[in-house]
């Protein structure tokens, strides 16, 4: 299953398909002047962009994913 | 030194799995009798090679030990690692950047083209077991270089996990090399990789061209005969039209030689009419997906099918087709009212016959899949999807849920029940002095006024935006679950080849259906500034962010039905005519888009309902506090008569050449923080039924070709500088209105009301 947010902070682009890692992600925050913690990662290599797991949905994502793994 | 290669018969050795805890890991070893030369006895230079992302660098730590150096390649801000091997310091790794072809079309393949040219003794391919066709393309451009190298298939875990089983004997033998099987993030296969390092071998496969390219190559390759690379990979470089060689070629190469390279290159250019690359690639692609077919077998759910032209899958195209027609129809009021019930009804059937379909059989995603991208049914499926999104944001959540929203939560609860705590509030300091009601009366305004926080950015905010974007976000998010994006881009790239725009120039269009800020910044991969400006422009002037199209979209399912097809044919006229434009001022090659496309999934409700929450996080934390900053400065501009001023001036272009109600002026003035703010502006004029169809489209046409947001106009001054910036809202503002006039003129001409 294509977890959006994986367990290890590993990000899967919905577009390109590339596995990035959270802090690769949020790599675009050092180069846009307004967006810093925007709350939105992009992709390094497409820029499709996604957003930022927060304690909300990593909380929701460790809670449905783990409730499907059990099944 | 010159290097040949030649196919002859080949015989595979398969040595079994290395030490205990890799058991995945497995080589086929092709000997080199096999194969059209044998590896360097000897290694000094080996250079990892692979796409982005393939594991390269874990490969590259587990072959070396802890001292590496990590510099910028002369000349350019890429960085590449070099490493003295840890079976032998005497051999030097290197790990090239991520390429998608060796024909660069990039910073990053340039320079993986120029350590490739300076000579390496073998080279590593890495590739991502699970694309493995992509991978192939860059194994093909390998062959052709005359390098001797070996084929590591990386992920096999994720590739076995999708039901994916590679033949790595065959291929292997299809190749003339050996092929490695690992798990680097595991150690997996580590230690076969090293062993086959030894019998790295130069690949017989090689991929036929249409004949005139293949004539110019046999007419050039012993020109470009005698160097560390292979004659006819320098061939197709200059065939086609890699620039970045020049230099190269300038010092290596003979003058004469060079003028008959140049002409076999015009030759080529002119009998293929320019596209001398693009039928390299598509040839390269075709031979990939080919051997990759050969020895792929698939398991499980994701299989794909060869056949598609089953009855089933023909009844379930046939069944959303007349499902949407139906729905159209009765959208323009072709169906008789008598009728039109049980039809709408019968059609939504169809729908959803199609739908759980395709959720239920991999066959049919598979079908749906390969529709989508291909010619003929991709723009069928486009606007099947583009038709449902509008029915399930426009229709349905403008409809019902602000309706619900504005009215009852907000209309009939929240307001009123402010206003009352408010005038309560000043009730209670009894009777006031003259200043004292002065400020009473401008409280009260500041939050349920004509200009309230209440009254308008938290209506706004919730009532009206908040239910449209969470049914568009859940829609993006289907679309983005489903395996549809990439397909979008592929269709979406072949509409920019006929504009004759860079194949590059795709992506931040598609990502700017997102956010056209974070899009302006992708527009760094193009090539030239000229090229990166375009695109810029192109973003600001017609791609509205996920948010304003929601927001217009909801609009849409209350006005007529030609009011949406005339406002997508206005802005994709527009979007077409500039680039088409500018893509003449702007010649040059065009490079190619290459994208992984996976295959069609099933929309995971957890991932659906995971985004779509991180989205809406996202809008409320940074939409809803610029709606009140947007919202003060109205109040501010209202109490001090400003706005009246800046109404006034906006007069002659707002109601003389628009022909709209002076307030309209207000929409535009708040679209410059957001645009979905100045398209909620227009969204609650026509709800309060200031204005007419003509005129809501005329407004939406002109907001959408509107001067970029706050933070997009940032954006473009940090990438281009003030003065491109200051340029390009310059441009738009005038022809913003100039089309919205003319959008007016048109409509009132055909007599719309």
């Amino acid at each position: 299953m294509n977890a959006p947010y994986q367990t290890e902070g590993e990000i899967l682009c919905p577009l390109c398909g590339t596995r990035y890692s959270e802090a690769e992600g949020r790599a675009c925050h050092l180069e846009c002047p307004l967006h810093d913690h925007c709350g939105r990662l992009s992709c390094p290599y497409c820029a499709h962009e996604m957003p930022a797991p927060t304690a909300l949905t990593r909380w929701l994502s460790r809670r449905w994913f783990s409730k499907k793994r059990e099944h | 030194m010159a290097r040949s290669g030649g196919a002859s018969s080949s015989s595979g050795v398969e040595i079994p799995a290395c030490g205990p805890g890799q058991h995945r890991g497995r080589l086929h070893v092709v000997t080199p009798s096999s194969t059209g030369r044998a590896a360097q006895p000897q290694i000094r230079r080996l250079a990892l090679v692979g796409n982005p992302n393939v594991g390269k660098s874990v490969i590259f730590g587990a072959l070396t030990g802890t001292y590496t150096t990590v510099s910028n390649y002369p000349g350019t801000t890429v960085e590449v690692a070099r490493a003295a091997a840890r079976a032998d310091a005497a051999v030097e790794v290197i790990d090239t950047p991520g390429v998608n072809s060796l024909t660069p079309n990039s910073e990053d393949e340039r320079v993986t083209r120029d350590i490739l040219l300076t000579g390496v003794d073998c080279v590593v391919q890495v590739a991502d077991a699970k694309n493995l066709s992509r991978a192939l393309v860059v194994t093909l451009q390998l062959a052709e270089a005359g390098l001797p190298f070996v084929l590591v298939l990386n992920m096999m875990d994720e590739a076995a996990d999708r039901g994916m089983h590679i033949d790595t004997v065959a291929l292997a033998l299809a190749l003339g090399v050996p092929v490695v099987e690992t798990i680097a993030i595991r150690g997996h296969g580590l230690g076969m990789l090293q062993q086959a390092l030894s019998r790295a071998a130069v690949s017989h496969q090689r991929a036929r061209y249409p004949a005139a390219i293949e004539r110019a190559l046999l007419r050039i390759e012993r020109l470009l005969a005698g160097f560390d690379v292979g004659p006819r990979w320098l061939a197709m470089l200059c065939l086609c039209g890699d620039d970045t060689l020049r230099p190269w070629l300038a010092q290596h190469v003979p003058a004469p030689a060079l003028a008959t390279i140049e002409d076999a290159h015009r030759d080529v250019q002119a009998q293929l009419h320019g596209h001398a690359s693009y039928q390299v690639s598509r040839a390269r692609v075709r031979v990939a997906e080919e051997l990759a077919r050969g020895v792929t077998s698939y398991s499980g759910t994701d299989a794909p099918v060869a056949a598609l032209h089953t009855r089933r899958q023909a009844a379930v195209a046939l069944g959303a087709l007349l499902g949407c027609l139906c729905l159209l129809a009765g959208d323009f009021g072709l169906i008789p009212d008598a009728a039109s019930g049980w039809l709408r009804v019968a059609a939504w059937l169809g729908v959803g016959f199609a739908g759980v379909s395709a959720y239920r059989s991999a066959e049919m995603r598979a079908a749906l899949g390969r529709w989508a991208a291909q010619r003929r049914t991709g723009v069928g499926v486009l606007l099947v999807v583009l038709y449902l999104v509008y029915r399930f944001v426009g229709v349905f959540a403008a409809g019902t849920g602000v309706t619900f929203l504005e009215h009852t939560v907000f209309g009939g609860y929240i307001n009123p029940a402010v206003t009352g705590v408010i005038d309560r509030g000043i009730a209670a300091f009894g009777q006031l002095s003259p200043w004292g009601a002065t400020v009473a009366h401008g409280v009260r305004n500041l939050f349920v006024g004509p200009y309230g926080l209440v009254t308008v950015a938290l209506t706004y905010a919730f009532a009206i935006i908040l239910p449209i974007v969470t049914a568009f976000f859940i829609a993006f998010s289907l679309l983005e679950d489903s395996g549809y994006l990439p397909r979008l881009a592929v269709i979406v790239n072949r509409v920019f080849r006929g504009m004759g725009l860079n194949g590059k120039a795709v992506l931040p269009m598609i990502l700017g259906l997102g956010c056209d800020t974070m899009a302006t910044l992708t527009a760094r991969i193009m090539e030239t500034r000229k090229e990166r400006v375009l695109v810029t422009l192109l973003l600001a002037l017609g791609v509205p962010c996920s948010a304003q199209l929601g927001v217009i979209l909801g609009l849409f399912g209350a006005l007529p039905l030609w009011a949406p097809l005339v406002w997508i044919s206005v802005v994709l006229g527009v979007l077409f005519a500039v680039g088409f434009l500018a893509a003449r001022l702007l010649p040059g090659e065009r490079s190619d888009l290459i994208l992984e496309v996976p295959p069609i999934r099933r929309p995971q409700l957890g991932n659906v309902l995971i985004k779509t929450l991180g989205r809406l996080e996202w809008y409320l934390k940074e939409a809803v506090p610029i709606f009140v900053l947007g919202t003060l400065v109205l109040f501010v501009l209202d109490a001090t008569g400003v706005l009246a001023r800046i109404v006034a001036a906006g007069e002659p272009a707002v109601v003389g050449l628009l022909q709209l109600p002076p307030r309209a002026a207000e929409a535009f003035l708040i679209g410059f923080f957001r645009r979905d703010y100045g398209s909620a502006g227009i969204y609650a004029l026509f709800q309060q039924g200031a204005l007419t169809p003509v005129q809501a489209v005329v407004a939406l046409v002109t907001i959408t070709l509107f001067v970029p947001c706050v933070a997009n106009f940032f954006i473009i001054v940090k990438e281009h500088g003030w003065r491109t910036a200051v340029a390009m809202s310059a441009f738009i503002f005038p022809f913003a209105f100039a089309v919205g006039g003319a959008v007016n003129l048109g409509l009132r001409a055909v007599g719309l009301p």
